[in-house]
Order: structure tokens, then C-alpha cells, then sequence
């Protein structure tokens, strides 16, 4: 476990060789978990709104069938929910808020009969080929297909870019456990290929470059097989370093291609779209095979557990289940028992409260970690200020400045000092060796950095209001002036100071009637 | 269904399991051979000042910490206290009484690291703060230095009970033998108009140069050797002190020999390796920048030379340090790297 990434031959300055527990094998194919007794589907959507049902309780639905995701008035224009599918058919005897990894969301209960039956809607697409990039696109938002990578951004929406040079096929699966992607790879990298052959039409790039990690050797054959047999020279494989995070979209942006995302903009602003391989392969499955958005792949390992595995999952299956097709959790005896689940690695995992919450489509990995797995060895102690976080930091801040800016409260240096492109990956969390729980604080940093810019917004448009109506008052003051002025010269003439005074009078009240 | 409690802390749930009082560990051990060295060559006068200064820092520690309403046992396990008391206690001649390191490690723990908000929160050196108090306010105990316990030297050596008097009531004996070292002897011969060659001709040094000290240098390279395959220290500040020191040193002596002491002399006497390893690499007061931390050690480095060169004392190690301590936010302000997405 050394610092900085040097175990490959593709050397980096950032990130973490991190490799506290072996990636399990790959197996041949990821195991097909069957169709539980029932599904939960979570509607929670990437941006914090919930998708509207468009079924009722005892309604019976088919598998690809449209259970939620309306047309909905957004800022005075109609938007699309991001549309959501049964993932099997049976009937829905809930609709209500259920547990999850995000929270408690509103979750669409189905139990199943069984009989896997499709929806009659879902037929292949052949003619893909033949459509223009906005009917793939709207195509491909129908079938509520969101990026499988973990940010769960809806894919259309991100393929409606402008001018795009580079389509980017993420592959690069970093964080220690994690192995669904590398599966996928091996497993389906023809039908990778040709899913981002279908993305690279609805977004017109101009290239399209498929990257996994240089250890990743079975996984980047097999890819470069599939675009060795696609006759289609727009297609290259990369390698990304074996350090985590290569397969953050920015930093693997930067290794591929040498640009730099600017900071508070989007890869689209330097003509790049990056897609997870997850995604590529959803695309390839909706074209081909009729299905929007219902499974993926989900890698359940831990040493809590008696076996780790890649599963085929129906989106809204229990953890449970899978964990069950693990062989179920060790016992106690030698200290395996897990105290600990969570979804994704253990970088970037959010705890799980129980087994019982469903599989999203952000749901890439599911660890079940013993007492000594999953945790941070000791208490905080003060910074020492020995620099470590600084070369691991793959947006290279200087996260020992940004805590005491954090500690200090002190805004505008925070934002100076970049808070806001921490990527959070916990890269200064692992090396620190006072322990202190610095992406924690740059979350939060973040936040309020994010609620003050909001405030000063705001705050902007109240005071150019107010300079606006200090204007207008002016103006009307010097009118008034005028007018008086006019006036009192006739006035000279009439030689009447009791006038005048009226005058002065009548222009004050005037003037505090219009609230100055 | 099986429920997980919800844990204390939010993602990383992992770690590199490097620790500060496992860095600090690691830096204690390194020290154990300069120590050694300096014991065999000085004798136990050596270890009584590890034994008191240690002891003291240890002790202030706890009890600013007691008076701060501080957590003490987590704090003095982190070592940090002692590294700073044993740093202290190798910078000190081995003829000193009692009080010297006691009053050096109340000014290295009290002012230097706690009245600045203690461990991480100093801004100077505090084993070297402790150092340049005794080296300003009592520089006759502090420039007194025996020879090394080595063949063909006159016998200045002190016996245990000689040093053991020395230490509890500070009186010296009538016949011990004042002697300089080789960088008080380059100091004061070249201001007597000797030359270097005539000098080097002396009995402090040797074919393989300053007598003894060699031996405390190579010493002190070997536990800073270890520090950087631990990576317990970057390379970046002792490359950058070693040639801000020896490339002037270089330069000058490729202009008049006779006067200038060689690259090798410089790095080989007094305390240099100890400094280059151990003191200038201190995190809490040192540039914690990549480019910085070159700037600082070559900062270290040339302020040690002109002190040596120029300056009245003849080794100016500690007081480069000091200096450069000063310099260290300015240097991690301009030094700072591009962040990702920035133009």
C-alpha cells in the first residue's frame, strides 16, 4: 500500500495505489440473480426530484412497462421526469416511502408472479442506424436511461451538447471491491461497442475512446477486439493508470486526451462527453433488445461475506438477495462478522442502514465489511502539516490550507482556494496521517460555499433592484427640481417667498410618498 | 433482515493506516545511530542530555497540556514532545549542566510550540528554537565542545564521574581541555590568516575530513536514509539544503581554496546531516509544497553557508532554520500548484 501511483507503467503524480483488500476474479458471466418475490423501485431521480407514478396500487404491470415519470411544469416550461420501468411483471401493492441508499424515497412496490412477462411496447430497434441524433436521444430518454457510473445523470440530456469532438467510454473502475464494469468488459465489450456506436451518432463526436485501467489486460483485449471486428476507425482503446481515482471523469479527461475541464464548467466545454461502459451497454440493450433502464451490474464482495460476485441485477431487487447468493454473511467466529454495508467502494460508499434496500441504478457495489475492514483506524489528531494530501489530490488543491480555511470560516478563501472543484474522493482522507476527516469538511465547505454564492446572487439582484429605483427617484427628483426652478424664477418675479416655501413643502412630501 | 448501525464518520472508510506517532516512531529510530555515534566520540555527557531533555519536553508537554485543559495522553503518545527533546539534546555539547537542557526545553515546548497553539500550529522549529535561546544566553557552556575519544588526539576525554559532576553542579574541572571544533577552528584559524591546506593539516581533521564528526554526519545520512525509503520525509528539502550548502561552497572554493572550506567539510561538520534530516525536514514548520519545500531547503542551505562564511557564529544551521520558518507561508503562498480547471 504505497502512496502515489507507481505500480503501473502509466505513472501519475495523483491518486492513491490503494489496494487494501484483492478485486475478486472475474468470472466468466456475472451471475444472473433471478427474479425476487418483490421489487422496490426507488423513484428518486439525480437532482433530488421524484418521478410521478403513473400506476396505482393492484394496477398489474409487465416487465419495461412505464410505472412513473411524467410531463411536468418546470420554471413555467413543460420537462420530462426522468421515466422509470417495472423491471418485471407482477402487481403493484405499494406506493409509498421505503428505505434506500439515498434516504427514505418513494418507492414503487411490485410483487412478482413470476412469469418475467415483457411488456409488448419493448421491440428491438435495428433501424438505430438509420435515426437522426434526436430521435436516439429521445429514444434513449424514454427509456429513462441515467449514467451508470454512479451520478446517475440523465444520458440524453448530457448527449445534447453542442459541438463535440470526443466521446469518452469510462471503464476505468477505481475504487478498491469494484468490479462490475471490468465484468462488463469482458462480458459484453461487442455490445459496449456498439452501444456507443449508437451515443456517438446522437451526439455527433467526431471520436470515440474507450478507457480501462492498464491492469484491466482481459477486459482492454476484449474491447479491442470488439473494435477491431466494428469497421469503424473512429474507435481506439486507452489505458488509465491503476491508481485511484483514474476513473473520475476529470481526471481521466486530463490522461486521455490532456485537457482540463474548466472549473465550474462541463467536459462538453472542451468538446468531450464522458459515458460509463454501464451506460454504452444500456444503450446497446434498449436498441436491441426493446428494454429500457431495468438491470445492471452490481458487485457484492466484502469480507463479511463467504463469497464475492458480479450479479446481473433487475433494478429494485433486495440487497438482501444478493447477499443470500453470496452464501450469506460469516458468523463470528474469527471476527468476519459484518458490521458495516455499503454502496459503492470504500472511498466514496454511502453506509447502508440495512440489507433490506433495493438495488438503484447508482447501486455499482455492495460491500459487507468486518470490524476491522471498513474503518478508520484512530481518533483525529491536529495537522501536522506533513503535505501528504497534497500530491494525492487529483485537482491538485491544497487540502491542509482549504481545513484551517474551513475551521476559520472563511468563505471567500475557500472559494479561492478551489474548494468548490474538490472532487471529494477521499484521496487526503487515506493518506492523512492524523486521520482527520478532511473530505467531510470540504463537503460541508462546499455546501455553504454554494448557499453564500446562492445568497450573494440574490443578494445582486436586490441591490441592482434597488439602484434602479434609486435612479428612477433621482430622476424624478431633478425633473422636480427643474420644475421648481422654472418656477421660482417666476416666482423672483412675484417677489413671494410664502410661495416658495409651499413649494419646497409640497416636493418633500412628494418625495416621501415615493418611500425615499 | 439484517440492520448495520450508522457510522460515526462519512466516506473514506479507508486508510493508509499511517499514523503521527507512527511517523514519529520512525524518526526516533532513526536517530538511534547518530546518537550511538555521538556517544562513542563525546561520551555519556551524550546521553545525559537525551535523558534530561527528553525527559522535560515530555514533562512540559504534559503540563501546558494539563493547563491548556488538553486531552494529555493522546497528545504525548503522538512522541512528537520527544522528538523534540532528543533534537535538542544532540544539538548540545556533552559538558553542559542540568539546567541548560531543562531551560532549552522550556523554551522549545512552552514558547516555540504551545503559546503558537501547540503540535501542528508552530511556526518555528521549536527544538531549535530551544537551541538559539542557549546558544545566544549561554554561549560559553554552549561553545565549549570536548575532542573526540579518538587515537592521536590529546586526551580531553572526561571520565563518567567528571561528566556526572559537570551535569549535577556545573562547575568544570580545572584541567579539562577546552577544544574547538573543526568549524570553530576553520572560524577562527582563516580569521588568523591561516589557509585552508594549513588548516586541514591540524589535528581535527583527517584524510577523510573533519575528525569525529565525519562519523556523526554519516550517522545521522544513515537514519535520514532510512526516514526517505520509509517516506517518512520527501527528498525534496534535504536535496534542496545539501545544495544550497554545497554549491556555494563549491563555487567559492573553485575561486580561492585557501580560504574556503570544501563542499565535503561543510556537509561533514558540526550538525549539518542532523539538520538536513531531521530538523529541516520538520513538517510542522517547513514548506509543505513541492516546489516550496525545494526553495525552502535550498533557503536552509545558503543561509547556513553565508553564516559559516560570514556570519559570527560558526555554525549558523539552527538560526538558517529559524529564518526560513519565517518564510514558509509566503513560500507555500507563491508556490502553490495550478488547481485542475484553472486558467
Amino acid at each position: 500500500m504505497s502512496i502515489s501511483g507507481n505500480s503501473a507503467d502509466i505513472k501519475v503524480r495523483w491518486g492513491i495505489s490503494a489496494a487494501p483488500r484483492k478485486q475478486l476474479a472475474a468470472l466468466a458471466d456475472a451471475v444472473v440473480a433471478p427474479v425476487p418475490a418483490a421489487l422496490h423501485i426507488s423513484l428518486l431521480q439525480n437532482n433530488g426530484s421524484t418521478s410521478t407514478p403513473v400506476v396505482q396500487t393492484g394496477d398489474a404491470v409487465l416487465k419495461g412497462q412505464h410505472i412513473a415519470g411524467l410531463k411536468v411544469e418546470v420554471k413555467d416550461e413543460l420537462a420530462d421526469e426522468i421515466p422509470v420501468h417495472a423491471s418485471s411483471s407482477g402487481t403493484v401493492t405499494a406506493i409509498d416511502e421505503q428505505d434506500t441508499a439515498a434516504g427514505r424515497t418513494l418507492c414503487i412496490t411490485i410483487a412478482t408472479d413470476g412469469l418475467d412477462r415483457l411488456h409488448p411496447g419493448c421491440v428491438p430497434m435495428p433501424e438505430a442506424g438509420t435515426l437522426s441524433a434526436e430521435q436516439i436521444r429521445s429514444k434513449i430518454a424514454a427509456a429513462g436511461i441515467v449514467g451508470l457510473g454512479g451520478a446517475l445523470f440523465p444520458t440524453a440530456t448530457k448527449l445534447h451538447a453542442g459541438a463535440v469532438q470526443t466521446l469518452l467510454i469510462n471503464g476505468a473502475e477505481c475504487e478498491p471491491y469494484i468490479n462490475c464494469d471490468n465484468q462488463l468488459m469482458q462480458q459484453h465489450a461487442t455490445e459496449i461497442v456498439n452501444g456507443a456506436e449508437i451515443l456517438q451518432r446522437a451526439c455527433g463526436a467526431e471520436a470515440v475512446i474507450f478507457a480501462c485501467k492498464a491492469e484491466m489486460k482481459d477486459a482492454h483485449a476484449a474491447l479491442f477486439s470488439a473494435i477491431s471486428d466494428a469497421d469503424n476507425p473512429s474507435l481506439s482503446v486507452r489505458r488509465a493508470p491503476d491508481v485511484y481515482p483514474a476513473g473520475g471523469e476529470r481526471q481521466l479527461i486530463e490522461h486521455i486526451t490532456g485537457q482540463e475541464v474548466p472549473s465550474g464548467g462541463l467536459p462538453a466545454d472542451v468538446g468531450i462527453i464522458c459515458q460509463n461502459v454501464g451506460t454504452a451497454y444500456a444503450v446497446h440493450q434498449l436498441f436491441h433488445e426493446g428494454l429500457p433502464l431495468i438491470s445492471r451490474i452490481v458487485t457484492v464482495s466484502g469480507g463479511g461475506l463467504r463469497e464475492s460476485l458480479n450479479f446481473e441485477v433487475r433494478i429494485g431487487t433486495p440487497v438482501t438477495e444478493l447477499i443470500a447468493l453470496c452464501g450469506g454473511y460469516l458468523d463470528d467466529r474469527g471476527g468476519h462478522a459484518p458490521d458495516r454495508l455499503l454502496m459503492g467502494g470504500p472511498m466514496m460508499g454511502v453506509p447502508l442502514p440495512h440489507d433490506q434496500v433495493p438495488v438503484t441504478p447508482a447501486m455499482n457495489c455492495v460491500i459487507a465489511g468486518h470490524a476491522t475492514e471498513l474503518h478508520h483506524a484512530t481518533e483525529e489528531l491536529p495537522c501536522i502539516r506533513c503535505g501528504d494530501c497534497l500530491p494525492v489530490c487529483p485537482a491538485r488543491l491544497n487540502p491542509m490550507q482549504l481545513l484551517d480555511l474551513k475551521r476559520r470560516s472563511d468563505l471567500p478563501g475557500l472559494e479561492q482556494t478551489g474548494v468548490s472543484d474538490c472532487i471529494e474522493c477521499g484521496c487526503c482522507d487515506y493518506v492523512c496521517p492524523s486521520s482527520i476527516a478532511l473530505t467531510a469538511n470540504f463537503i460541508q465547505a462546499k455546501q455553504i460555499v454554494r448557499e453564500q454564492q446562492l445568497l450573494s446572487m440574490r443578494a445582486g439582484r436586490s441591490e441592482q433592484r434597488y439602484a434602479a429605483h434609486a435612479a428612477r427617484v433621482a430622476e424624478r427628483e431633478r425633473e422636480q427640481q427643474e420644475q421648481l426652478q422654472s418656477q421660482t424664477s417666476d416666482l423672483d418675479a412675484s417677489g413671494s417667498k410664502q410661495a416658495l416655501d409651499d413649494l419646497l413643502r409640497r416636493i418633500g412630501k412628494n418625495a416621501k410618498d415615493d418611500g425615499v | 433482515m439484517t440492520e448495520f448501525r450508522k457510522p460515526k464518520t462519512a466516506a473514506p472508510y479507508a486508510h493508509s493506516k499511517r499514523t503521527v506517532s507512527g511517523m514519529m516512531r520512525d524518526v526516533l529510530l532513526a536517530l538511534v545511530p547518530v546518537t550511538l555515534a555521538l556517544t562513542w566520540l563525546f561520551g555519556s555527557g551524550v546521553l545525559l542530555n537525551v535523558i534530561v531533555a527528553a525527559g522535560s519536553c515530555v514533562a512540559f508537554e504534559a503540563l501546558v497540556l494539563r493547563l491548556r485543559g488538553q486531552d494529555v495522553e493522546p497528545r504525548i503518545k503522538d512522541c512528537s514532545a520527544l522528538v523534540t527533546g532528543l533534537l535538542l539534546a544532540l544539538c548540545l555539547p556533552p559538558t553542559v549542566p542540568f539546567w541548560i537542557p531543562v531551560i532549552g526545553s522550556l523554551f522549545a515546548i512552552v514558547l516555540a510550540k504551545h503559546v503558537y497553539g501547540g503540535l501542528g500550529y508552530n511556526l518555528f522549529n521549536p527544538a531549535m528554537v530551544g537551541f538559539a535561546v542557549l546558544l545566544v544566553s549561554f554561549p560559553a557552556w554552549l561553545g565549549y565542545w570536548p575532542p573526540p575519544a579518538l587515537n592521536g588526539l590529546d586526551d580531553g576525554g572526561l571520565s563518567f564521574t567528571e561528566t556526572l559532576r559537570i551535569f549535577a553542579t556545573g562547575e568544570m574541572p580545572v584541567d579539562a581541555v577546552s577544544r574547538a571544533t573543526p568549524l570553530d577552528a576553520i572560524k577562527s584559524g582563516l580569521g588568523n590568516m591561516l589557509t585552508m591546506p594549513e588548516l586541514k593539516a591540524g589535528e581535527l581533521f583527517d584524510g577523510f575530513g573533519p575528525r569525529g564528526w565525519v562519523w556523526v554526519n554519516l550517522a545521522a545520512l544513515c537514519g535520514g536514509i532510512w526516514l526517505l525509503v520509509r517516506k517518512v520525509i520527501s527528498w525534496r528539502i534535504p536535496l534542496g539544503v545539501v545544495a544550497g550548502l554545497a554549491l556555494p561552497a563549491l563555487f567559492a572554493m573553485t575561486g580561492d581554496s585557501a580560504v574556503n572550506p570544501s563542499p565535503w567539510l561543510q556537509l561533514m561538520s558540526g550538525g549539518t546531516m542532523l539538520g538536513v534530516f531531521f530538523i529541516a525536514t520538520d513538517p510542522v514548520s517547513s514548506a509543505a509544497t513541492p516546489k516550496g519545500q525545494i526553495i525552502y531547503g535550498i533557503g536552509i542551505g545558503l543561509l547556513t553557508w553565508i553564516i559559516r562564511t560570514w556570519g559570527a557564529y560558526p555554525d549558523g544551521f539552527a538560526f538558517a532554520v529559524l529564518l526560513m520558518n519565517l518564510c514558509v507561508p509566503l513560500i507555500d503562498r507563491y508556490t502553490a500548484v495550478r488547481i485542475y480547471g484553472h486558467r
